[in-house]
């Protein structure tokens, strides 16, 4: 897989970007487990991707994604230690 | 991956071993039975460990004064921390909360120079899902963690999540701190980027 970030939002921690393999767009989210920091990779459509540009819902889907209700747009599935929002 | 776990936590281990006949004196308020080498009692373990997030104690309420530098001096040869790359750049290195746990740079400079060393072994090493470090993983060095307010974790942490446990180890047995770092205090740490065999597909 290869995430290229289009977008990001330092002060909200967050960034938009397309798996340029499967072409498909996600939000992704800093965390952090007790040896290591990355992101978490959420699917999301292109219409959402747009929106979410322009600030449009997006700070639900971010509390969604931070409180775990998000799961199941998970690109990659959660490691053993999975981290928390960092 | 338990091999390489040992890897990675062996010179941290043996650190640990060093300080196993520390005398863990009994805080006043609550005396404490000897188990392991926190001195805590089990079910003062679980009590703090079951408080919510952003209210458990400041661990020298509950840590004996000799343990708590004991454990600190097994970072003063340095403390690291993993991270991907993209993370850094977009982020920085510290937290939300500006925290950022660390391990002694001796556990983690032995598992980077181990020629075994791969995306998939070192990403079940990190407890994370595969694919996760198909970008470029870095390692950040604090020569001098206590000017960085090194500190045993309190759990209150941003990164503490449901694995956490008081006294400053993780679940393993490896030692584990706590430095406040933010892009102001950029020069005191190092960002080394550490080659990784790219072993399959991206």
């Amino acid at each position: 897989m290869n995430f290229e970030d289009r977008w990001v939002d330092r002060a909200r921690r967050f960034a938009l970007g397309i798996e340029t393999v499967s072409g498909c767009c996600y939000l992704s989210i800093p965390v952090s487990n007790a040896l290591v920091d990355y992101d978490e990779y959420y699917a999301i459509d292109q219409a959402t991707f747009d929106r979410f540009r322009r600030g449009e819902g997006v700070d639900a889907f971010l509390a969604a994604c931070r409180a775990r209700r998000n799961d199941a747009q998970l690109m990659l599935p959660p490691g053993r230690d999975r981290g928390m929002p960092a | 991956m338990h091999r390489l776990l040992a890897l990675l936590f062996a010179g941290a281990l043996a650190c640990a071993h060093a300080q196993d006949g520390v005398p863990a004196a009994p805080p006043a308020a609550a005396p404490l039975q000897q188990t392991g080498n926190t001195g805590l009692d089990p079910a003062v373990v679980a009590r703090i460990k079951a408080m919510p997030h952003g209210t458990r104690p400041d661990p020298s309420t509950y840590l004996a004064p000799a343990y708590m530098a004991a454990h600190l001096a097994q970072f003063d040869h340095g403390a690291c921390r993993f991270s991907v790359d993209a993370k850094v750049r977009k982020y920085g290195v510290g937290q939300q909360d500006g925290t950022s746990f660390v391990m002694p740079c001796n556990a983690a400079e032995q598992l980077v120079q181990s020629s075994a060393v791969t995306r998939p072994t070192l990403e079940a090493a990190l407890g994370l899902p595969a694919h996760t470090l198909d970008g470029d993983l870095i390692l950040i060095k604090i020569a001098r963690p206590r000017a960085l307010g090194l500190r045993l974790p309190s759990g209150n942490e941003a990164g503490a999540n449901a694995a956490w446990i008081p006294g400053g180890k993780l679940p393993d047995g490896s030692l584990e701190a706590v430095v406040t770092i933010t892009a102001v205090l950029a020069r005191k740490f190092e960002v080394i980027p550490i080659p990784l065999q790219q072993d399959r597909p991206r």
